[in-house]
């Protein structure tokens, strides 16, 4: 059909192409020269090229619709680090919280009793009674054989008792033959002096782990109060935004429905006559 | 001072995510531009997004930097929308809606258009929709890659893996379904007047006989 038509004699359907796009690097320069001397003599050529320059310029209307939470997450190969990162924000004071709850809980459901006092070394844990486990003497033979876990501590002890009495400590290679040494059957008046020592030393002790615990605790208070404070404060920044937006959305709404208003009383307006 | 794409690549393959990141930010909107254009339906064409750069990030040790970034991902991005036509067996759909929003149309409106500039300005959209959709899929997707991606001829054919002229003919041909396609609608193509072949045709017939 073109044939008759236009009388181009190469291909004109890329040549038209070529011009439309403008694109000529790969387009011959002694073709794009013919052509463009063919073109103000044809008014074939001339109209199609302007009613396809008019799809272009249709087609530049055309724009997909926004899109809702385009971005794409980060490949899963790409994250690093431990899992608990993926969890979302949570305040700090909360994740303190949460985590006392569960100390507290994990110990109120071990039921964990420790007792280090005149009777011996208990710990003890679950709901068993203090009846099924019986204490252990304090310095016994037994004990100290037995392996105890605070075999350490007792020959530390041993040997700054022994320093505060004058008295060399003569091994600590064998602590076991070292304690036995200490408690003889017969307890003299200085096994009473050191028994005496040993629970004024382990009664400091506790004192300083109790002061530092409610030191810790009041930090972790301190915290959480500071915490809790910053966080209110940022929602209610965030709420006092989301008013200024919703009170902009209705500004916006109010003249969209002003104008629809308007096109619907102009559109009746312009039908009434006929 | 902005990073090149070339830049990000090669941190992204040195282990870092953040550039990569950065590289999704870049391209994933004219990544979903393409797929919506090419396949029509809103979500597969978010899909095909997410898709194309899953599989960027998986292939990208072996990415030599043959080709430009872009392009590669352009590359992806049609592969899929491809498998997504055929898996689909038919041609590209629109979500036309069946009537015009009002609302919506006047909450997009810009600040010197009236209503019934906003009417006529979405029937265009809709015819303009309607007829990309009729368009074989190779046409569709070379006017795409041309039109809204500005890439060349060459381009184009190097991602579609066919000669250049095999691109100017998709081009003119998927060009003159549009002029029409668009004809048929009371929008018709803006700008120049159409013109009017058949007409012409007639007038150096009737000249001629």
């Amino acid at each position: 059909m073109t044939d008759f038509m236009c009388r181009y004699p190469a291909d004109r359907d890329r040549a038209i192409v070529s011009y439309l796009y403008g694109e000529s690097l790969d387009w011959d320069p002694a073709e794009r020269a013919a052509f463009e001397a063919h073109l103000p003599a044809c008014d074939f050529c001339l109209g199609e090229l302007a009613a396809l320059e008019g799809v272009r310029v249709s087609l530049r209307g055309w724009s997909p619709p926004e899109p809702a939470g385009l971005t794409v997450s980060q490949p899963p190969a790409a994250r690093g680090g431990p899992w608990w990162r993926d969890i979302p924000d949570i305040p700090a004071w909360a994740q303190v919280a949460a985590a006392l709850l569960f100390l507290g809980v994990g110990l109120g459901m071990a039921n964990l009793d420790v007792r280090y006092d005149a009777n011996g070394l208990r710990v003890r844990t679950g709901w068993a009674t203090g009846a099924s486990l019986p204490a252990r003497p304090f310095g016994s033979v037994s004990d100290v054989s037995a392996g105890t876990p605070w075999r350490a501590d007792l020959t530390a002890l041993e040997l700054r008792l022994r320093a505060d009495r004058g008295q060399p400590a003569k091994s600590v290679a064998n602590p076991v033959s070292a304690v036995s040494r200490v408690n003889p059957a017969s307890a003299d008046a200085a096994s009473a002096e050191t028994l005496r020592r040993a629970r004024s030393l382990i009664e400091e002790s506790e004192r300083r782990q109790q002061r530092e615990l409610a030191l810790r605790l009041a930090e972790v208070m301190r915290d959480l109060s500071a915490q809790r404070n910053a966080d209110l404060a940022k929602i209610d920044r965030s709420i006092g935004a989301m008013q200024n937006n919703t009170g902009l959305e209705m500004l916006k709404q109010r003249e969209t429905i002003n104008n629809i208003n308007s096109y619907l009383v102009r559109t009746s307006s312009q039908q009434r006559p006929q | 001072m902005t990073s090149t794409d070339e830049e990000l690549v090669a941190r992204s393959i040195g282990g870092d995510a953040d550039s990569f990141n950065q590289l999704v930010l870049r391209w994933e909107r004219p990544i979903y531009a393409l797929a919506y254009r090419t396949i029509g339906r809103e979500e597969e064409a978010r899909d095909v997004c997410q898709e194309t750069f899953l599989r960027a990030f998986r292939a990208l040790p072996g990415f030599r930097g043959q080709a430009k970034f872009s392009s590669w991902l352009y590359r992806i991005a049609i592969n899929l929308c491809r498998d997504w036509v055929r898996r689909e067996r038919r041609a590209a759909t629109v979500q036309a809606p069946e009537g015009v929003d009002l609302m919506e149309l006047a909450a997009d409106a810009g600040p010197s258009e009236s209503i019934e500039d906003l009417v006529a300005r979405s029937d265009q959209v809709r015819a303009v929709e309607r007829a990309v959709a009729l368009l074989p899929e190779d046409q569709r997707a070379a006017i795409v890659l041309k039109e809204y991606h500005g890439l060349t001829f060459q381009e184009i054919a190097d991602l579609l893996g066919c000669p250049l002229s095999t691109v100017k003919t998709r081009l003119y041909q998927g060009l003159t379904v549009l002029r029409r396609e668009l004809a048929k609608t009371a929008a018709g193509p803006k700008g120049p007047a159409l013109h009017p072949v058949g007409r012409i045709a007639r007038t150096r017939r009737d000249e001629t006989s």
